[in-house]
């Protein structure tokens, strides 16, 4: 998969799931700083990523992503992988 | 051979939110056992638990084979005894407009409606909040201790008042607590010791009036530390539990089996003798008085 093609789903599902405008979002977007998402958002977002690509998210890996950027990367990193 | 026997027994567990901590496994040990166990989910995290439970993300597996099954998850916030209770602020929230029926009394009044009267066995209560549990009993605000004493036992105390009426004579319940209750432990604060102290006192009154009233009995679990999401929250759960190990008088760490096997014993009628007690799971390290190496240097 493209990193465009990760990063549309991955703002696709941002928006969605933390209720915010698309506009508001890009690769340098901070979760918590930005757009408010508490630990519950946090964990509600990592379930639906891992759904979404089909990938398992460690738990000490979630404490590192801070921004939608960091999240592609990370993805992008468990599907060259797999 | 000696057994625990729950066949047609059926359980209501309050406070379940994922499968790490020992509300889970006080499910899985009373599955085991052979009852039909539900659970009471609090709003905020009931999108994340059946997310997970339809995905099949959780530890579902029984010790001795087989997968528990979830008969069914309810709405619960038992900070609110009745839908008056729920603040504007709250019933308006994300994570709760679309909810109705998780106060106590409405859940109470579901069950009652699917299942009809005398039909708990087991009530659970594995619950507790502290919105200030961070901060020391010296810097807590009468509102933070309040809401850790009403989230956290009055919560117990009002379970028991509306499925009271709903169990089963011979039924049991039982709630977990922790021995910060009664002993030092820096860290747990924001009047959440109070809480577990209020919870244990009303343990021994409720498992009297409860006794002469229901013929149930009540009892609570006082734990030692295990790494649970719950836990891990209050920031210093790996340091707790190599501490325990040290110091108890098993060297070994807790388990979440050993409470929820604890817990399945006392509502079985093999602990038909046992009520308002606090039983310890925490590998005797309650009864210690004193580090096992605090003299290893002294001379002979």
């Amino acid at each position: 998969m493209a990193s465009e093609e990760i990063q549309k789903k991955v703002c696709d599902i941002v928006c969605k799931q933390l209720e915010v405008d698309a506009a508001k979002v890009s690769l340098e977007t901070k979760f918590a700083e930005d757009l408010g998402a508490d630990s519950l958002d946090q964990a509600e977002l990592v379930m639906e990523i891992e759904d979404e690509f089909d990938i398992n998210i460690a738990e000490d890996a979630e404490g590192k992503i801070k921004t939608v950027g960091d999240l592609v990367t990370y993805i992008d990193a468990q599907l060259k992988s797999k | 051979m000696l057994n625990i026997d729950l066949t047609g027994k059926r359980a209501f567990v309050a406070g379940i939110a994922d499968d790490h901590g020992y509300g889970w496994s006080i499910c899985k040990a009373l599955a085991a056992a052979g009852a039909s166990v539900s659970v009471g989910t609090w709003p905020p995290v009931l999108g994340l638990f059946s997310k997970s439970l339809e995905r099949d993300k959780l530890d579902l597996e029984l010790p001795g084979g087989g997968k528990m099954k979830i008969e069914k998850v309810y709405p619960l916030d038992a900070a609110f005894d009745t839908p008056e209770d729920v603040p504007p602020e709250i019933r308006d929230d994300k994570r709760y407009k679309e909810l109705t029926n998780y106060s106590i009394s409405e859940v109470a009044a579901a069950w009652a409606a699917e299942h009809g009267p005398q039909s708990v066995d087991i009530l659970v209560h594995s619950l507790a909040n502290g919105p200030e549990v961070k901060k020391p009993l010296l810097e807590t605000s009468r509102k933070g201790y309040l809401a850790a004493v009403s989230a956290s036992a009055y919560s117990m105390v009002s379970l028991v008042q509306r499925f009271g009426p709903l169990m089963r004579p011979g039924g049991a319940v039982v709630s977990l607590t922790y021995m910060a209750s009664e002993r030092v432990i820096p860290g747990y604060g924001g009047g959440m010791s109070s809480a577990k102290a209020a919870l244990e006192s009303d343990t021994r009154v409720l498992a009297f009036e409860a006794g002469r009233k229901y013929g149930v009995r009540v009892n609570t679990i006082s734990a030692g530390p295990l790494a649970s999401r719950a836990a891990k929250a209050i920031g210093t759960i790996e340091l707790m539990i190599d501490y325990y190990k040290k110091n108890s008088a098993l060297p070994e760490n807790n388990t979440a089996a050993d409470v929820g096997n604890t817990a399945a014993f006392l509502c079985s009628a093999l602990g038909q003798g046992i009520s308002g007690t606090t039983v310890y799971v925490d590998k005797g390290y309650h009864s210690m008085g004193m580090e096992p190496n605090a003299l290893a240097g002294a001379a002979q």
